[in-house]
């Protein structure tokens, strides 16, 4: 693991800070920190937020000085250095495209002048890495969209955007979790839910993830849709071992 | 067992069913909630004989009109909202004694913004991933996800003792008022401190900012003189923790409360230490704040001087 900065943030938090850009190399320290909080935990830690590239430890200062959860994590990092990363998941995203589901395909299409086809099978073939959720519960903030998808947000937003929908914003590509206004150009829907309250843990994706876009028909979103009403729907999960560096 | 409480005559400006929050799911982008004055909900609660982390209603600025439909013991804590039980004035941090029939209204502020009702048992509602704060944006918590509203009923759950004996009490001034005495926030320095310039840094400590209408429980928006930037505003997505002072290219500073988004995106100039969060809680719009430097150490001296204070009063109460 790199030699974090160490500050506080607050008086209720502390902040481990890998870099300043937005890299898989500085978010593969992220991940190993949010790991071993997991696997070590310390009486007086509340919880932890990680971010493209820190990890936000929240803890009580009347149960855990901040010498002590400084400390703390000064031992987990010499941990990292002897305990392997656990494979990573690669989540598969069932997407319709296009139609009502995506009724700003042709948009993206237009604006980045190549077909509707060729905006689907590029937007479906990348591997996105999942760097931190928030926006809203179990919204992935994705990196890897493909630059030649890069569209503007709409002029004027939708005042609702359904849960499941997926859609563009400038260089990002993203997952409505809750049905919401927005402003996304919409090019497609899964039938997936990200954030479900009554399982454990409470949403699909986490940071440290990464996902892949598959293009399905109406039938199969169908289909899929009433199996994940019944809670009998399996998400499609590949493990991958990340290669040292 | 449940037992109803009251019946809602009228909803009032915002009242919603709150407790201590949600922490734990951050890092899935879950909001953490719960009471903008988690002070006042400890004490209101300690008043009703509860644990500090029972469900209340939060009323906040004009409340509600409550019909009472069983006896019980019931508390106010936090501001002064004109409470007002059958037309007799209700002092703030006191518990109170209700009768079928009996009805409960407010006059309007006088003091603060925000007053928690508590109940003896605690109010019941709907949890979601363990806590009932409400967060309607996402349909978490409260009453089906939602606000309290006109024609609901609330009912309470059961407690061991014997509630008559709850009536009457008072949280001593020195330890009510002394959270809400006016003075500057005091505030950490974020992480973006260096991002500011010195005279945009030197404007943030010796101006008031005034809290804007466009304040809620998600966060205040401030207005004041600019504090500029080095050279951006906008940093990649991070945590930004209750009190945060995150301030966009606009130069004015906006401070993150009980509602706001697990991480922002605007350099964060500043953090309100804990001790000082049920005084930010209590403002509204128009009011004057300043701020103030301090050392961690001062503000967890000062966060430890406040719960043990909470403590000795929740023992004294016979509740630990």
């Amino acid at each position: 693991m790199d030699d974090p900065i160490i500050t506080p943030l607050g008086d209720r938090a502390l902040r481990v800070n890998f870099g300043s850009v937005i890299s898989e190399h500085i978010h593969k320290n992220v991940r190993s920190l949010c790991v071993l909080l997991e696997k070590y935990p310390r009486w007086g830690v509340i919880e932890w937020i990680p971010s493209y590239t820190s990890v936000t430890i929240m803890y009580d200062p009347l149960e855990l000085p901040f010498e002590h959860g400084y400390r703390y994590v000064e031992e987990l990092m010499q941990l990292a250095l002897s305990e392997p990363l656990p494979p990573a998941r690669t989540v598969e995203i069932p997407v319709v495209y296009g139609g009502t589901y995506g009724p700003d395909l042709d948009n993206v299409a237009a604006h980045n002048q190549i077909s509707a086809e060729d905006v689907i099978h590029k937007h479906s073939t990348p591997t996105y890495m999942i760097y931190m959720l928030g926006f809203a519960p179990g919204f992935p903030y994705l990196g890897g969209l493909p630059e030649e998808l890069a569209t503007p947000r709409l002029a004027e937003p939708r005042t609702v955007v359904p849960a499941g929908a997926v859609g563009i914003a400038g260089p990002q590509t993203g997952i409505y979790p809750l049905e919401s206004p927005g402003g996304w150009q919409i090019i497609g829907q899964t039938p997936l839910t990200l954030y479900r309250p009554d399982a454990e843990p409470p949403v699909l994706l986490q940071a440290g993830d990464r996902l892949q876009f598959s293009a399905v028909s109406e039938d199969e979103f169908v289909e899929i849709s009433e199996s994940v009403r019944a809670e009998t729907y399996e998400p499609v999960i590949r493990w991958e071992c990340e290669a040292d560096d | 067992m449940t037992t109803p409480v009251f019946y809602v005559h009228k909803s009032g400006l915002e009242t919603t069913l709150q407790d201590q929050g949600r922490p734990g799911f951050q890092q899935y982008g879950i909001t953490e909630s719960g009471a903008m004055d988690g002070f006042a909900l400890a004490m209101g609660n300690f008043l009703a004989g509860n644990h500090p982390d029972a469900p209340a209603l939060e009323i906040t600025m004009a409340g509600p009109e409550l019909e009472m439909i069983s006896a019980c013991t019931l508390a106010l804590a936090g501001g002064d909202l004109g409470a007002r039980l059958n037309g007799e004035r209700l002092a703030s941090f006191t518990s109170f004694y209700v009768q079928p029939g009996d009805r409960l209204t407010f006059d309007g502020p006088v003091f603060g913004v925000r007053t928690y009702l508590t109940v003896a048992g605690g109010l019941i509602g709907t949890k979601t991933l363990g806590s009932t704060a409400t967060f309607e944006k996402a349909a978490m918590g409260g009453i089906d996800g939602r606000k309290v509203r006109k024609g609901d009923t609330l009912t309470r759950g059961s407690f061991h003792k014997d509630f008559k004996t709850q009536a009457g009490k008072r949280v001593h001034a020195d330890l009510a008022d002394h959270p809400y005495e006016k003075r500057p926030l005091r505030v950490l320095t974020g992480p973006e401190w260096e991002a500011f310039t010195e005279d945009g840094r030197r404007m943030f400590l010796s101006n008031g900012y005034q809290v804007t209408g466009q304040s809620n429980r998600m966060g205040y928006r401030l207005h004041g003189p600019d504090i500029t930037h080095e050279d951006r505003a906008d940093i990649l997505s991070d945590a930004v923790p209750f009190g945060t002072i995150q301030v966009a290219a606009d130069g004015q500073p906006m401070i993150m409360m009980a509602d706001r988004q697990t991480t922002g995106g605007y350099t964060r100039i500043g953090h309100v230490i804990t001790a000082d969060h049920p005084y930010l809680a209590q403002l509204k719009p128009g009011d004057e704040v300043t701020f103030q430097l301090v050392s961690m150490k001062k503000a967890h001296e000062a966060l430890s001087r406040q719960q043990m204070a909470c403590k000795k009063f929740a023992f004294a109460r016979g509740l630990t």
